[in-house]
């Protein structure tokens, strides 16, 4: 590997501004599909004329609003809670989640992606990030933390194996475990999401339940636990696990494209082509993601591990048999 | 009107803590019509939380018991700062039909509401039409706003 020149650190400094902005877009379309298939408006794309002056133009920020004034809001400790780790947590999960971000590549553009072992790198910081949820809900005192904590650590066991097995099928398919490798493989073949549909099935669930949309948001479930991790947290603490899971998204989605979609690569077309496809493709998955999250009510956490267990591995170890036997009978293809 | 940023941000994503303080529940089902589908007002970016440490407006209903009187105070102060309370509905106002008669207050009401904790907006009614709770949450903004 060469030294990093100036471009490849401005890059890798610019790519999570560039996939906070993502997260952003991808939150509001949760929200406002969400409520579409409510039969409710969601946050107005276009405020009706009359009300411009009060309520603003557009709401396609929401989500940025919403960390804006959370972060201009005072943060309350709990008199019980460890308060170190209380506040340090959230710390914690930003910093893996934007060295995540540097990693992750926004349509096929990423020069940390290149790095022979960088899938292996994201995927180790995103676990960070649920490490540091459980940190904080576990030193907040709460018992809603508390069980939010453990309800986050039982789920993350489950969703772990078969994200972690169907990324390593396509590293095997591709022969590789550079992100930047993936994609380079697909671009000039088949997209590995029809090579290996097995462990996109297996990788989408995974990430449903990486961001606790709603079969699966078991920790965070509201009315029943209040807010699981997140509980005590308010004010400017709030914000950063808010700015974290817009960050989450964007990391998800984007790895997802480079390694099932090739990055947004189309064959025969110019690298500046993908930039578009990759935004079209991110819509796709954030919408099939958002109507499960409506479509379905939630899981119990046994319910959650079981079914886990059942179906996603299961996909996963196929998808991964899968890669394996594709090796082998068409050697040339790879 | 030009805004800055924090007050922006502060005005277009309000989120709601509904504290219900005793009272016969439907103010509470009026509420909840704000958020259906006729008169939603996630539109605006209003949100409900269900909890008060994610919370920027307390939408209190309901008389105020004396048995609730300390634990509202205390779910009032779980509040990070800025923050503004609504009082919804006669009965967090007055005392509505469970105080009919002032000279002979009734013996289990440790409200209205306004004498526990400092009230921004009153929202008239029993109960009161959504219309006029989301006129209640509007002017609570433009206190908000200033905080």
């Amino acid at each position: 590997m060469e030294l990093p020149s100036t471009i490849s650190i401005a890059s890798s400094l610019f790519l999570p501004i560039v996939s906070f902005f993502l997260g952003i877009i991808y939150g509001y379309e949760i929200r406002k599909v969400s409520a579409r298939l409510q039969s409710r408006r969601g946050p107005w794309l276009l405020v009706p004329k009359s009300l411009r002056g009060t309520l603003g133009v557009t709401r396609l920020f929401q989500p940025l609003y919403d960390i804006i004034k959370l972060l201009c809001k005072e943060s309350l400790l709990p008199s019980t809670s460890t308060k170190g780790l209380f506040r340090s947590s959230p710390y914690i999960a930003l910093i893996c989640v934007i060295v995540a971000a540097a990693f992750t590549p926004v349509a096929t553009y990423s020069h940390l992606a290149s790095f022979e072992l960088s899938l292996v790198v994201i995927l180790y910081l995103l676990l960070g990030v649920p490490f540091a949820f459980i940190l904080g809900g576990a030193a907040s005192a709460s018992p809603w933390g508390v069980i939010g904590s453990q309800r986050e650590a039982e789920l993350m066991l489950a969703y772990e194996t078969p994200l972690v097995i169907a990324a390593f099928s396509i590293a095997t398919m591709a022969d590789s475990l550079s992100v930047q490798k993936i994609i380079d493989v697909q671009a000039t073949r088949l997209p590995f999401l029809l090579l290996n549909p097995l462990a996109a099935v297996a990788f989408l669930v995974a990430i449903i339940g990486k961001l606790h949309l709603k079969p699966f948001d078991v920790p965070e479930a509201e009315v029943e636990i209040v807010a699981g991790p997140v509980t005590e947290y308010g004010g400017r603490l709030l914000a950063i696990i808010e700015i974290v899971k817009t960050f989450l998204i964007a990391i998800c989605v984007g790895l997802f494209i480079a390694l099932f979609l090739a990055g947004g690569l189309v064959p025969g077309y110019d690298k500046l082509f993908s930039i578009p496809t990759f935004l079209l493709e991110g819509l796709l998955i954030v919408l099939v993601m958002t109507m499960i999250h409506t479509l379905n009510p939630r899981f119990r956490i046994d319910q959650a591990l079981i079914w886990y267990v059942r179906v996603p591995t299961i996909l996963a170890i196929s998808g991964l048999v899968w890669a394996y036997a594709f090796r082998h009978f068409f050697p040339a293809f790879i | 009107m030009r805004l800055g940023l924090k007050e922006k941000a502060r005005a277009y994503s309000p989120w709601i803590f509904h504290a219900h303080a005793g009272g016969c529940n439907n103010c509470d089902i009026e509420l909840a019509a704000c958020f259906a589908p006729r008169f939603d007002l996630e539109r605006m970016g209003i949100q409900l939380r269900n909890n008060p440490r994610h919370a920027d407006i307390f939408l209190v209903t309901g008389p105020a018991p004396k048995q609730i009187a300390p634990i509202l105070r205390r779910v009032y102060d779980q509040l990070p700062n800025p923050k503004v309370a609504i009082a919804c509905g006669s009965c967090a106002i007055t005392g509505g039909v469970y105080n009919r008669d002032d000279k002979k207050p009734n013996y289990a009401i440790g409200g209205p509401v306004e004498k526990l904790i400092p009230i921004d907006v009153l929202v008239p009614g029993c109960p009161p039409r959504p219309e006029s709770i989301i006129q209640g949450i509007m002017l609570a903004l433009e206190k908000l706003r200033h905080r």
